[in-house]
């Protein structure tokens, strides 16, 4: 990680790209998973990825839209000691398939590979 | 039918003949493919077409009976010569017979359209 | 990437953006309705476009964003996803349009009859996007799009009023239907903003891997230079209209009709010249909206996206602009007029602009995404007047549709 003293989590981690060791997009942040209670202290946890994490940020009225998952986990959270480095985008210390993460590109791709110039 | 309504009418019957009557200037010339005269006839000859069942089935306002019967004449005739120049894309002596009749047309629907 | 094939994607993304069946149409009838009132609107539109094109142009080598990475990320999930609905339902709309487009022009071209072109526009489609890579869809669409010059050609022929051209750039009302003169005026300043070619523009930007300084003075050379030829081609078509049709009472419902605005003066070669620039133009924008659209939910829902590579390596994304063509065919093989849809997504695109528009000013201007390179004193200022521009025409947009008649009085 680089060496900061803060980190803007709105701005600089919330609905940011993330990516795995080898540079695979695997999701956004779609939420930031935080421990403690207020009026004591808290920790960042991990980051939250999935259509569950983003339900309560929907409008009301595109409640349904989840957006097409292709068989993404409805929800993996990411520890916080599992991301190497922020910069435009979050990187990940390991595969996304080891950490659950990009499960719906690894399903589209057994039927896209079935063609021919895939 | 609107006297706004029917010189809107005219205007557009003027204005596919006038187009019929160009594309058929190309087949006379020698200036042009059959596919596309064949293409653009056809699409040239549905509008006019339309046009001529719109105005035929639309009551008229008083006084615009007679015109209106004589618009919906004129458009179906301008439909029948396009209908031919489809047929037609590379007769050249066609052609001129139709750039002829539809040119007519358009003075005639030009006419109509200024006569309110 | 070397520099000509750089450029060349700029040329892509502004004939393929800036001239597809939209523009033809639009400044068909512009021309053949109010003669030249309306060039300035076309130079206009085009300094925008060269405005936010360049914006997103510098965001993505500076902050290796790409347009819908930065409206989550600005506007927030819940106005980032109407964002993306809205924009999403104008690219279906845009992408049917083209499709259809192609098809019609295959049939000028061949003579069959249209539904099955359809299909055979659908398959050429598909086929150039999974097979062909980024540089060489560039190269067949963005340069067989060129073709379109001969409307500069004929215009030239045709010895227009210079008069009337020059005095058509300063904006006047010289007609009895204002209200007609404003809606073309919004349609052809729509046209000209189409936001799908800045989503492809910004996403090629970063699958390239944009680095300043290099790159930003060839993003500022690609946006300028691509959107000036648009304009001109776009100015072209409006001066053989004004010149051909204004005189003959011609109103232009075809693309046949423009088509035919090049052979009256140059004959079979003009006519066909014409027909095959419309053909690679308007497939160009066809790949364009369906990229756009596989670009923007990709980055929206932070997929894996990119057309340089296989498309076993983005496959959500494959599937995706694979999608829009498929619907594309079923809005078009169901008997809807293209040209008729591409004027709805001109109008409907112009109201959603204001949504992706706000996100990337905003970030070109700040320091924090952009150190040195935000937003000059020109850049900003010309960046929130056209927010201004923007924001009246989104407004005036849809009352003008309904007023006019789709401007037909």
């Amino acid at each position: 990680m680089s060496e900061r003293t803060q980190l803007d989590l709105v701005l600089r981690v919330h609905d940011q790209q993330i990516v795995d060791w080898a540079g695979r997009r695997c999701g956004n942040v779609d939420d930031v998973a935080i421990d403690g209670e207020p009026g004591g202290s808290a920790t960042v946890k991990g980051l939250l990825v999935g259509r569950d994490a983003t339900r309560r940020r929907r409008p009301r009225l595109l409640a349904f839209v989840a957006g097409p998952a292709f068989g993404d986990a409805p929800e993996v959270e990411v520890s916080w000691s599992e991301i190497e480095d922020i910069t435009q985008v979050v990187k990940l210390k390991k595969d996304a398939t080891e950490l659950g993460l990009g499960a719906g590109d690894d399903r589209a791709a057994k039927w896209i590979e079935r063609i021919p110039g895939s | 039918m609107t006297e706004y309504r029917f010189s809107k009418d005219s205007e557009s019957l003027q204005s596919l003949a006038t187009e019929g009557s160009l594309l058929a200037d190309g087949v006379v010339d020698g200036r042009t493919t059959s596919a596309f005269v064949l293409t653009h006839a056809q699409e040239l000859a549905s509008n006019t077409e339309k046009l001529a069942s719109v105005v035929a089935s639309t009551h008229p306002e008083t006084g615009l009976a007679e015109k209106m019967m004589r618009l919906a004449a004129l458009a179906r005739e301008a439909a029948s010569q396009l209908r031919t120049l489809a047929g037609h894309p590379s007769d050249a002596a066609a052609a001129a017979r139709v750039r002829s009749a539809l040119t007519n047309t358009a003075d005639a629907a030009e006419k109509l359209a200024k006569s309110l | 990437m070397t520099k000509v094939f750089q450029i060349s994607l700029g040329v892509l993304a502004a004939i393929g953006g800036f001239v597809d069946i939209g523009d033809i149409v639009f400044n068909a009838a512009a021309g053949a309705t109010l003669g030249y009132q309306l060039v300035w609107a076309v130079v206009v539109g085009a300094v925008g476009i060269m405005v936010y094109s360049e914006m997103c142009g510098r965001v993505a080598c500076i902050a290796k964003r790409p347009v819908f990475d930065v409206v989550r990320e600005r506007l927030g999930y819940k106005v980032g996803l109407t964002t993306l609905l809205a924009s999403q339902f104008v690219n279906a709309m845009t992408c049917a349009a083209e499709v259809g487009g192609v098809a019609i022009v295959l049939r000028y071209l061949f003579g069959f009859p249209y539904r099955p072109l359809i299909a055979v526009a659908l398959l050429l489609l598909l086929v150039s996007v999974w097979f062909l890579p980024f540089e060489w869809i560039e190269r067949v669409f963005g340069f067989g799009g060129l073709l379109l010059i001969v409307f500069a050609v004929a215009a030239v022929k045709l010895d227009p009023n210079l008069g009337a051209l020059g005095h058509g750039l300063i904006p006047h009302i010289d007609t009895p239907s204002p209200l007609i003169w404003c809606y073309f005026a919004v349609g052809i300043l729509g046209a000209t903003f189409m936001p799908y070619e800045v989503y492809f523009y910004s996403s090629g930007g970063v699958e390239d891997g944009w680095v300043p300084p290099h790159d930003l003075k060839l993003n500022k050379l690609t946006a300028i230079a691509g959107y000036a030829l648009g304009a001109v081609l776009s100015i072209s078509i409006m001066v053989v209209a004004a010149e051909l049709f204004v005189p003959q009472g011609i109103e232009p419902g075809f693309l046949g009709t423009v088509a035919l605005a090049a052979q009256t003066p140059l004959g079979e070669a003009g006519l066909l010249l014409a027909l095959l620039g419309m053909l690679f133009a308007i497939s160009g924008a066809a790949i364009d909206t369906s990229l756009a659209g596989a670009y923007n939910m990709a980055q929206f829902f932070g997929w894996e996206w990119g057309k340089y590579r296989k498309p076993g390596g983005a496959p959500r994304f494959t599937v995706t602009w694979a999608a829009f063509f498929g619907l594309a065919f079923l809005v078009v093989i169901s008997g809807v007029d293209p040209i008729f849809v591409t004027e709805l997504s001109v109008v409907f695109s112009v109201v959603a602009l204001p949504l992706t528009y706000v996100p990337i000013l905003l970030v070109a201007g700040d320091s924090n995404y952009m150190g040195a390179h935000a937003n000059g004193r020109l850049a900003s200022t010309l960046g929130w007047l056209y927010l201004v521009a923007i924001v009246v025409i989104s407004l005036a947009a849809v009352p003008l549709l309904v007023l006019t008649n789709m401007g037909e009085g």
